[in-house]
């Protein structure tokens, strides 16, 4: 069930006005208000539009999100926002996110869905539960990845875990260890390009 | 496609942390070749499960530097994800019901209560809706999962990413787009379908049943399921003020009564499987006791509170 409006439903992303909150990603400051965040909506539209077709690869999806964008701002609580311009950009590439999960996930449970239709060409017994293989496949993947980030090559395997387990920003890191920022940063992009390696797509 | 674009791809990932992130060079790089843009999709997501386990995978890390592995980096030793891993991996697949450590956080589940002799139409969710009979209760748990006590007739539009799951005494329904009807009384349970198709299947039992449209399925207190045609037009009748019957165990046309009119009525065991075809009309409990009295041929006497069916002597 997708409906965000109904009682009962896990939304699979954040509510947009808590979204950067929820991926730790935006950093309070005062200046932009809302009512300002929608007519820098309106400045940014045309380069915004471009970004969103270039990251779904559809100009009439780009036209539906930045739509859905702009709707979304409005309900923006009054609330210190530090850089307008990059919280437009991350709304924005979140809600590609959600599609592009929801998308997989859709494609995931039909390809189960057919094989259970298959299987049940005899008319008399159906699928033993698709949200228990769902789950299932789901913790094996999380095993797999757990794999994986042990098996990482050891310097992009020591910043990895120290950015993404231990929480460490890039600028500590570098500190810490006497390297440049884009050198953590060069280090992390390793690290995920191997496991993106060893999960294959399944992600 | 190759490791180079997915570091391409992490690194303009980790970029958008900073507030100078250049948006259009990233627009550029994405516009330059629509692999970069599946490659971002990949290692976005990688990224969102990598925090999923975090913590989980700290308390590992955590746990093998205190091995006196200092820097958690050479040798690593087997937390609990690995645990479960070699656990998974010795008893097949029956593990994915366990362990609550990684679950999604769960919605606080919705009741919908239908006071007694008023039915009450709930719209569930986009595509799913439900009229929940005069004294049953509906549960939403989220993510297609409801439990029933009682009675409801379901219309639910054909998805095929989602399944929804009805859990009613004990037995478990499961439909991805049909309309159909359910009663129940706490031990057993009649599903009748009108359109489509749902499986059921009994507390325990591994394989379900397929009911198609036009059969109703009774499962008993016994785990035992019963299949009969039905007509589909005589379903859900009670939503416009008829009880209609074909073959329905007398225990749940009892509970249909006790429910709608909110004061019990139960079966002596001896008929409570014997089934009842025919037509009740909604009123007091007395009047539609009396009605199902002379259609069933049954006894009726009081006891308590309540008002007992049990078998008529004289048949």
């Amino acid at each position: 069930m997708a409906d965000p409006q109904s009682p009962g439903v896990i939304r699979a992303g954040c509510p947009l006005a808590a979204v950067a909150a929820c991926r730790g990603r935006m950093e309070p400051a005062a200046s932009t208000s809302p009512s300002g965040l929608v007519l820098l909506f309106a400045e940014l539209r045309a380069e915004l539009v471009r970004f969103l077709a270039a990251r779904t690869g559809s100009p009439a999806d780009a036209e539906d999100l930045a739509q859905e964008l702009w709707l979304r701002i409005q309900g923006v609580q009054p609330g210190p926002i530090g850089n307008g311009r990059a919280y437009l950009y991350r709304a924005a590439q979140n809600l590609v996110l959600d599609q592009v999960r929801e998308r997989r996930r859709r494609e995931a449970r039909e390809a189960h869905w057919h094989a259970a239709a298959a299987a049940s060409a005899d008319g008399e017994v159906i699928d033993s539960g698709p949200d228990a293989l769902d789950a299932m496949i789901e913790r094996e993947r999380d095993v797999a990845l757990a794999r994986a980030i042990e098996g990482l090559p050891e310097g992009a395997g020591r910043v990895f875990r120290l950015h993404k387990l231990e929480g460490l920003s890039h600028s500590d890191i570098a500190a810490r260890l006497g390297i440049s920022r884009s050198g953590v940063e060069k280090h992390v992009a390793v690290a995920m390009a191997h496991l993106r390696r060893a999960m294959g797509t399944e992600v | 496609m190759n490791d180079d674009i997915h570091e391409m791809a992490a690194v303009w990932l980790q970029a958008q942390a900073r507030d100078d992130m250049d948006w259009q060079a990233f627009t550029s790089w994405l516009e330059a070749d629509p692999r970069h843009r599946e490659a971002f999709d990949d290692v976005a997501l990688l990224d969102e499960r990598v925090d999923g386990l975090r913590d989980e995978l700290a308390r590992d890390h955590a746990a093998n530097d205190l091995d006196g592995d200092v820097d958690g980096v050479a040798v690593h030793g087997r937390g609990r994800l690995w645990r479960w891993g070699g656990a998974a991996a010795a008893a097949g697949i029956i593990l994915a019901v366990g362990g609550a450590w990684l679950s999604k956080p769960v919605v606080e589940p919705v009741t919908y209560a239908a006071a007694t002799g008023v039915n009450r139409n709930v719209a569930v969710a986009d595509g799913l809706s439900a009229t929940v009979s005069g004294g049953s209760r509906l549960t939403v748990r989220g993510a297609g999962r409801l439990s029933l006590q009682g009675s409801a007739f379901f219309d639910v539009r054909h998805d095929p990413s989602r399944a929804v799951v009805v859990d009613v005494s004990g037995y478990e329904i499961r439909d991805v787009g049909t309309r159909f009807e359910v009663a129940s009384d706490g031990v057993s349970v009649r599903v009748a379908v009108t359109q489509g198709a749902v499986s059921l299947r009994a507390p325990g039992s591994a394989s379900p049943v397929r009911v198609d449209a036009g059969y109703a399925a009774t499962g008993g207190a016994d785990g035992q399921v019963r299949l009969v045609r039905t007509d589909v037009t005589a379903v859900g009748g009670w939503r416009s003020g008829r009880f209609v019957y074909d073959r329905v165990p007398l225990s749940l046309v009892a509970a249909d009564i006790s429910r709608f009119t909110g004061e019990p009525v139960r079966t002596e065991s001896t008929v409570g499987g014997q089934t009842f075809s025919g037509v009740l009309a909604r009123g007091s409990r007395d009047s539609m006791v009396e009605s199902l009295r002379q259609l069933a041929g049954v006894r009726t006497r009081r006891e308590g509170d309540a008002i007992l069916l049990g078998p008529d002597p004289r048949r």
